[in-house]
Order: structure tokens, then C-alpha cells, then sequence
């Protein structure tokens, strides 16, 4: 399994009108759900929201990494949505967001490959370098591109 | 110096492994030796054997949630603090946890 069994071009937007939080989290679980690799969208944003109850997925650096590990999840996923406007995410440094990655993960147990690359990508989001290529990518082709970074 | 750390986060998928780095390049950074077991979604990954236990000086636990095996760190000092803390500022905490050992 590579990355871009996790993403493809439909499951990003670089150009997002969204301005609150949770437009950002309807927009991801629309998107996922428009690729068919949701059981439901409504139970997945369900599960996202609760989520970010539990406390902020505002990572910091203006990024923020909401998911759910749920049933409602077909097919493992990301989405990448870079905002037009900043979002106020309740996150760590107090930072509003701009980018957003969105992840999937059915509800599954044991050494997955998919696990692997989103814990690879996780780590991968402290580097410098690797946060702003990816918010200053110019299209979705430099996005997978990017992406391709956190494969094995 | 030597440091061994655990993180763990409610879905072990993002900030379990974040933090995990944040340690590593704070130990880096600081000229400390870490090993950071994960928690995650897969289990425990990098595991924390009780020798590397023996031969360190501290453990930081970066954890929102319940840990499997916590016991094996009543040997030595332990600091317990949330993920946040870790991502938010790992020099910091790495620092207060050596406080723990000279005090």
C-alpha cells in the first residue's frame, strides 16, 4: 500500500471557502463519502465531532488533524483542505488553522499498513521543511507529490 | 542523560506520533539520549524494555489516556503530562523533567 491508495486528487482542495470549523469537518466527510469509501458520512462526521470534543486536533503551526477510527469507514483516507481564510481551531500554540488534513481509518486491530503511513505522516508534520511544501504547493499534483514522501 | 518516554493519544494515529518527535528532536537538540515507545493504533511500537528502563535516568509520559504496563516506571522518576505538553514545547518539559532528578 502506497500513500495514493490513501489520497488522490478529489481528496484535496487547495482552495476551500469553508469558515468555521465545522464546515471544514462537513467538507471532509462530504468529500470521503463522494469517493465511496464511507459506510456513512453522517456517523463519520458524527465521529469527528467527538472527537475534537475530546480536545482540539489544532496541532499547532496552522495546522489542524481531525479523524475518527470508526466503522462508519470503509476505505483508510486522507484529505488535504487548505482554507482561503484562517480558522479559528482552539489549538495548541493558539494559532488560527489554514491547513487541514482530514483522516478516515476504519475501526480495525493489529499492524496495518495504512496505520504505518498515517503514524509516518503524523511524524512527518514536525518537520519544517515538509509543513511548507505542503502549504505552498500550486496544485494537487505537488500535493501527491509531497505525499509521496510518507510512503514505504 | 538518559531518558525513555511513552506517548499515547485517544486515537493513536496523529498526536501519539507527533509528540514522539517532538521528543526526539528536543532530546537532540538538548544533547540527551531518549527512546520514545508509542502507544498507538498499532499497539505498542518502540517498546521500553525493563533494561532500558535500568539504564536511564528519568521517563516522561506523554499520555491522554490510560497506558498498558505503566507499573514498569515506579523505578525510576516519572513525569506524567499530557500529549499537549509535548507537542507544545518538549524542551520545556524535558527540562523539567531533569528538575525531577536533581531534586
Amino acid at each position: 500500500m502506497k500513500v495514493r491508495d490513501l489520497i488522490n486528487i478529489n481528496l484535496i482542495n487547495l482552495n476551500s471557502n469553508a469558515e468555521t470549523k465545522d464546515e471544514v469537518l462537513k467538507e471532509i466527510a462530504k468529500m470521503i463519502n463522494a469517493e465511496n469509501r464511507l459506510n456513512s458520512e453522517e456517523l463519520y462526521y458524527e465521529k469527528l465531532l467527538e472527537r475534537e470534543r475530546q480536545f482540539s486536533t489544532g496541532v499547532g503551526y496552522g495546522i489542524a488533524i481531525p479523524h475518527a477510527k470508526t466503522d462508519a469507514v470503509k476505505i483508510p483516507t486522507m484529505t488535504i483542505i487548505r482554507l482561503k481564510s484562517q480558522i479559528e481551531w482552539q489549538s495548541i500554540d493558539d494559532k488560527p488553522v489554514s491547513l487541514v488534513i482530514g483522516l478516515a481509518v476504519p475501526e480495525c486491530k493489529g499492524n496495518n499498513i495504512h496505520l504505518k503511513i498515517i503514524s509516518n505522516l503524523s511524524m512527518k508534520l514536525m518537520d519544517d521543511d515538509f509543513r511548507s511544501s505542503l502549504k505552498n504547493a500550486d496544485n494537487e499534483d505537488e500535493i501527491l507529490n509531497i505525499m509521496d514522501q510518507v510512503s514505504f | 542523560m538518559k531518558i525513555v518516554a511513552v506517548t499515547a493519544c485517544p486515537a493513536g494515529l496523529a498526536h501519539t506520533f507527533m509528540a514522539k518527535k517532538a521528543l526526539e528532536n528536543a532530546a537532540k537538540e538538548l544533547g540527551y539520549e531518549i527512546k520514545v515507545e508509542t502507544q498507538g493504533a498499532m499497539g505498542i511500537e518502540n517498546e521500553i524494555t525493563e533494561e532500558d528502563i535500568a539504564n536511564s535516568d528519568v521517563a516522561i509520559l506523554a499520555i491522554d489516556s490510560y497506558i498498558d504496563k505503566i507499573n514498569r516506571f515506579k523505578k525510576i522518576p516519572t513525569i506524567e503530562v499530557s500529549t499537549k505538553v509535548a507537542l507544545k514545547d518538549s524542551k520545556a518539559l524535558i527540562k523539567k523533567a531533569l528538575d525531577k532528578i536533581t531534586k
